[in-house]
């Protein structure tokens, strides 16, 4: 029966090659995602132990936990550096240093910043113990004077910079900086495009260390012969309660973990999800695939069965053959994601997210994850259309073979609307009455919707075939209704068809519209709450690393009313860890309103803390009650709300003074500055100005509210476009299934094509005819992808942003016109083989088959 | 079933020292063998032989559906061989109808709309007069507005000769038209076919196997092993049985 199965395969093998085709690109995306995941976390891995190589232990202070008991990783100098003595002075340590490191951001000889977009940039005293310094010098010496530096080889390489040069550095004041050593990481030019400047001592002590008695780790070498962990255990005693010692293994796994839980884990989920879309509009191409094989091959299947066969023999024929199919696409798919795992790094390289290099790193558990999910999936796909195929009548071998046609039951009808309704229903209330688990209602009602859309899809595709086929026969006459006629001969066949392209179409939709409204929520957020007229930003991925000072530089400039910056950094709110804005509150108020209910912005002082309407709702919080805050140096404190404010979109939840958060941590620094100027001040002018004031900081962008918002945007447009390369593969998929479908339907169809070419078709005609259903059944997809986009989009809209006073809703207009002609030209594409086929169709041979 | 009586007929459609080969060196079939036929304005003729004979390939070849190794095929003046595969479709569509033996409708549309295809392939608007006198022959008013699948095949062999008509071809050429149907519905299709030779002077040519179908006919051509062996003027089911015997089928 197998050998029997492998025949019927092989005789096949062009119609099952969609099949194999999705399977493949399916899971080699998957397990391309995968790899990668694997890929990065071993990079990290080996960078983060050839940081610590030659460290036996690592001491350090004890990280605060959050809520779910997770370290909270912030970096923070509060070891006492005398401990390094105490250290040095342990049976079988052979050196030990104290590290400080700390934001510094090095300028370019073109005055342009170096790094900063993802990777961090660091500045830190350069370690004199050889075996405990990562970075070794490979062009010059250590750093003597107090302003002397080692930097990095590949800063120096992106900064064209050279021993010698004088340039600034951002601490983030600018400092002026000479370059006397450059250093190579291992055998790596950088830290996987960390960039670091490295200080004497001195330079340390003077430049970076807010208090130089602290640093933020200490390096411990051991003697030869003391094994990391016997080091470990007789160096935990004398380091105090706050500190604890970590071996050099541990703090490696430590920092892997680190990274895995603030950036990996999410990358990696992040593109699972669409490998799970790809893999999603796979099962529609490959259930459809079976299904017009398995009714192609009705007549055959009825003499099997007439000759004696089982039903459950003829079940095992087809399911052989989805087996046989998943197992070859899942291996060579799993090769294809090697592939797809490199190229995908260069996607991530090309968004301008800097990933460490080397080479790839396949996993066992990750191949077999590939493997058995690919498998699965094509097998469940198979089954449903192979079940159908048993129930095929032995008499229908001695009955001539009719095209298969499917009126949809109205029990289908009935189905989909309950479950179209309810899915409504959930979604409706979801956003209406704002339950405890509204995210999860609506999640759930999103599902709903789109498994109703499957449901009624068959049901529709007759009327809505219809009517998009209509201005097609208008126009092109007998070719385009039978077009027409073709497209709806078959509302499965069709519905399925079409249901591959409107998922893929849907989740592109919903992430336009998500993205829309968030920029018009930026927009109306600024519009609402800044009055000002200019804005000074570092952009990007820099976080806040403007000089403190910047501000009243600004606001001293001619022309200049009033200049506030504000910062955002890192500390724990009532368990949580966030990043948490601060500025000096009464006089950001005078530039943004930020819309004091209660309270006042001026009472935004000392122990105090100003909180969101929208928390004072949900925690219950009046003015007067306290917060529990843990600070970046540990310090731990209750704050008073003494401020309740409406417009949360700029500052966000919380608000702290500056001072207050000032006195507990190491780096301040602004990450935007507002600025109003004064009434009839020459805008231009006034941007010269700063432009020179701002030129030896890096040259930090200076915008106007409409270059600020749209700043924003472009932000966002670039996750969209990164979404839409990722979700590009699912459309493909997609492609596949139309062009597949309509082959095989093409197939189903020789003998009329033959009568159609014998009265007086033209081969154009027969072309056009084939296209035009294509277009159709892929206007059908796009067209419901579009409605359930919108529909989801608006739900997730109101869901993320329901404490926003006016809805964000904002429709893609450009997009949305552009999804729906790409659409179309999806059917064309998708038709371009099949036409042809159908055209070069040797007439007699098709009227005589 | 008189005849009308033109003495001198002009050709619709020839063909002259027609020779088809299949395949190649050892292997080769001459299907046609050196055929020289043609088919008169307003005749209804029969092609007859045994299978493997070159009855099909010869109506195949003259109708413009497959190509002739050598020798000349004509529709008209108009010589196959020297056109496009674009200008033989355009030729088939307004100067050839078709009746196949069996699948000759489109399912997807209205038995109205498969007569009409062929003038609707070509741009063109039906002549509503004689639409309607081809309609009213056949007999199928009622009947119009179903799909293929509706009709049973008796019905669906006329609206394929209705279709076979409506654009007033040159020649019809069938292939086997009753050789799926049972006989008192085949009688009908033949019937129709020869009263639209005698009422509209049709020119028709149709391959049968079947004796009583030639009877229709005015004239029966006999071929065997590629060559015209035989010719029979106003045949009866019994005289051409009795040739075909003498050809071994």
């Amino acid at each position: 029966m197998i050998s029997f199965s492998l025949q019927a395969m092989w005789a096949n093998k062009r119609r099952l090659m969609g099949t194999f085709l999705a399977v493949l690109l399916g899971v080699g995306f998957l397990s391309g995602t995968l790899v990668l995941g694997d890929t990065l976390r071993d990079n990290f891995n080996k960078l983060f132990s050839a940081g610590l190589e030659g460290t036996a232990v690592v001491v350090r202070p004890i990280p605060p936990k959050d809520a779910d008991g997770e370290d909270v990783v912030q970096a923070s100098t509060t070891l006492d550096v005398s401990l390094v003595d105490t250290i040095a002075a342990v049976d079988g340590v052979r050196a030990a240093e104290a590290e400080v490191q700390l934001y510094g951001q090095l300028i370019g000889s073109d005055g342009e910043t170096i790094g900063g977009q993802g990777p961090p940039t660091f500045a830190g005293n350069w370690i004199n113990d050889k075996g405990l310094n990562p970075y070794h010098i490979v062009q010059g010496r250590p750093p003597e004077a107090t302003e002397e530096v080692v930097i990095d080889r590949g800063s120096a390489k992106n900064g064209t910079l050279e021993i010698g040069d004088t340039t600034t550095i951002l601490l983030p004041e600018p400092l002026e900086v000479t370059i006397v050593g450059i250093a190579k990481f291992g055998d790596e030019d950088s830290s996987g495009g960390v960039t670091f400047t490295g200080f004497s001592d001195a330079g340390t002590k003077l430049h970076l260390s807010k208090d130089p008695t602290k640093a933020n780790t200490i390096r411990v070498a051991a003697e030869d012969g003391v094994s990391q962990t016997v080091l470990r255990d007789r160096v935990n005693p004398v380091i105090g309660d706050a500190n604890e010692a970590l071996t050099g293994k541990e703090a490696t796994e430590q920092s892997v973990d680190d990274i895995n839980r603030a950036f990996l884990g999410f990358l990696t989920n992040f593109l699972v999800v669409f490998a799970a879309i790809a893999l999603l509009v796979a099962t529609f191409s490959i259930y459809n695939t079976f299904s017009i094989v398995v009714a192609q091959r009705s007549r055959e299947s009825a003499l099997m069965r007439a000759i004696g066969a089982t039903r459950r023999q003829v079940l095992t024929i087809t399911m052989v053959e989805a087996l046989a199919i998943g197992v070859v696409a899942s291996v060579t798919g799993l090769v294809a994601g090697v592939g797809i795992a490199a190229g995908l790094k260069g996607v991530f390289s090309a968004f301008g997210l800097g990933l460490p290099a080397g080479g790839l790193t396949i996993r066992a558990s990750s191949a077999l994850i590939g493997l058995v999910v690919g498998i699965l999936v094509t097998v469940i796909a198979a089954i449903v259309p192979a079940i159908r195929g048993t129930r095929v009548a032995p008499i229908e071998a001695l009955r001539a073979s009719a095209v298969e046609a499917t009126v949809p039951s109205s029990k289908r009808a009935i189905l989909g609307g309950v479950l179209m309704a309810v899915a409504v229903g959930l979604l409706v209330y979801a956003v209406q009455a704002k339950p405890e688990a509204e995210l999860e209602i609506s999640g759930f009602g999103a599902f709903l919707t789109l498994i109703s859309m499957l449901v009624l899809g068959p049901v529709v595709a007759r009327p809505v075939a219809g009517l998009l086929g209509a201005p097609l026969a208008k126009a092109g006459g007998v070719t385009g209704e039978l077009a027409r006629e073709n497209a709806v001969r078959n509302p499965r066949r069709t519905a399925s068809t079409a249901a591959a392209l409107m998922v893929g179409v849907a989740v592109v939709v919903l992430f336009s519209v998500f993205i829309a409204s968030t920029k018009n929520l930026v927009t109306q957020a600024v519009n609402r709450t800044f009055g000002g007229d200019l804005v000074i930003s570092t952009g990007g991925f820099g976080g806040a690393t403007l000089p403190i000072e910047l501000a009243g530089q600004v606001a001293e400039a001619p022309g200049v009313k009033d200049a506030v910056g504000l910062s955002f950094g890192p500390m724990t709110v009532a368990g949580d860890f966030d990043f948490v804005t601060n500025a000096d509150v009464d006089a950001l108020s005078q530039l943004l309103d930020i819309g004091v209910s209660s309270g006042a912005a001026s009472d935004i002082v000392g122990e105090t803390i100003g909180i969101s309407d929208d928390i004072a709702k949900s925690d219950k919080l009046a003015l007067g009650d306290t917060i529990d805050v843990q600070f970046p140096d540990g310090t731990k404190a209750d704050l008073e709300v003494a401020g309740i404010y409406d417009n949360a979109e700029i500052v966000g939840n919380y608000l702290l003074p500056r001072e207050t958060y000032a006195a507990h941590t190491d780096s301040t620094a602004d990450g935007i500055v507002f600025i109003a100027l004064e009434p009839g001040a020459n805008v231009s002018d006034v941007r010269t100005e700063l432009k020179k004031l701002t030129e030896p900081i890096g040259k930090p962008k200076i915008q106007d509210r409409a270059e600020y918002t749209e700043a924003v945007g472009a932000n966002l447009d670039l996750l969209l476009g990164l979404i839409t390369v990722m979700l590009a593969l699912a459309i493909i998929i997609a492609v596949m299934g139309i062009a597949n479908t309509l082959a095989l339907s093409v197939y189903e169809r020789t003998r009329e094509i033959g009568v159609l070419r014998a009265v007086g078709t033209t081969q154009r005609q027969i072309r056009r005819m084939v296209r035009w259903e294509s277009v159709i059944v892929s206007t059908f997809g796009t067209v419901g992808g579009l409605g359930l986009g919108i529909a989801l989009g608006w739900v997730l809209v109101q869901a993320a942003f329901s404490d926003s006073s006016e809805s964000p809703f904002a429709l893609p207009g450009g997009q949305l016109i552009t999804a729906f002609v790409l659409g179309i030209l999806v059917g064309v594409i998708a038709a371009a083989r099949p036409a042809r086929r159908a055209a070069r169709m040797e007439v007699l041979a098709a009227v005589s088959s | 079933m008189s005849s009308p009586t033109s003495p001198t007929r002009t050709a619709v459609a020839r063909a002259v020292n027609a020779v088809k080969h299949y395949g190649e060196g050892d292997t080769v079939v001459r299907a046609l063998d050196g055929v020289t036929v043609e088919f008169d304005e307003a005749r209804f003729t029969a092609i007859m032989g045994p299978s493997g004979s070159g009855k099909s390939t010869l109506m195949h070849c003259v109708a413009g559906l497959d190509t002739l190794t050598s020798g000349e095929a004509y529709i008209g003046d108009v010589d196959l061989g020297t056109l496009s595969d674009k200008d033989l479709t355009i030729l088939r569509r307004e100067q050839v109808g078709f009746i196949f033996q069996a699948f000759n409708l489109i399912p997807t549309i209205s038995a109205m709309e498969n007569i009409v295809l062929p003038l609707r392939l070509g741009g063109n608007t039906p002549d509503a007069a004689w639409l309607d006198s081809v309609v009213d022959t056949v007999g199928l008013r009622d009947r119009l507005s179903h799909r293929p699948s509706e009709l049973s095949g008796g019905q669906q062999q006329r609206v394929a000769v209705a279709r076979a008509l409506v654009s007033r071809p040159k020649i019809v050429f069938a292939d086997e038209p009753t050789g799926n149907l049972d006989s008192r519905s085949g009688a009908e299709v033949l019937s129709f076919m020869r009263r639209s030779v005698d009422e509209f002077g049709q020119s028709i040519a149709m391959v049968t196997h079947d004796p009583t179908a030639a009877s229709y006919a005015h004239r029966v051509l006999f071929l065997a092993d590629g060559k015209v062996v035989h010719e029979m003027v106003e045949p009866t089911a019994a005289s051409v049985l009795d040739v075909m015997r003498g050809l071994g089928d």
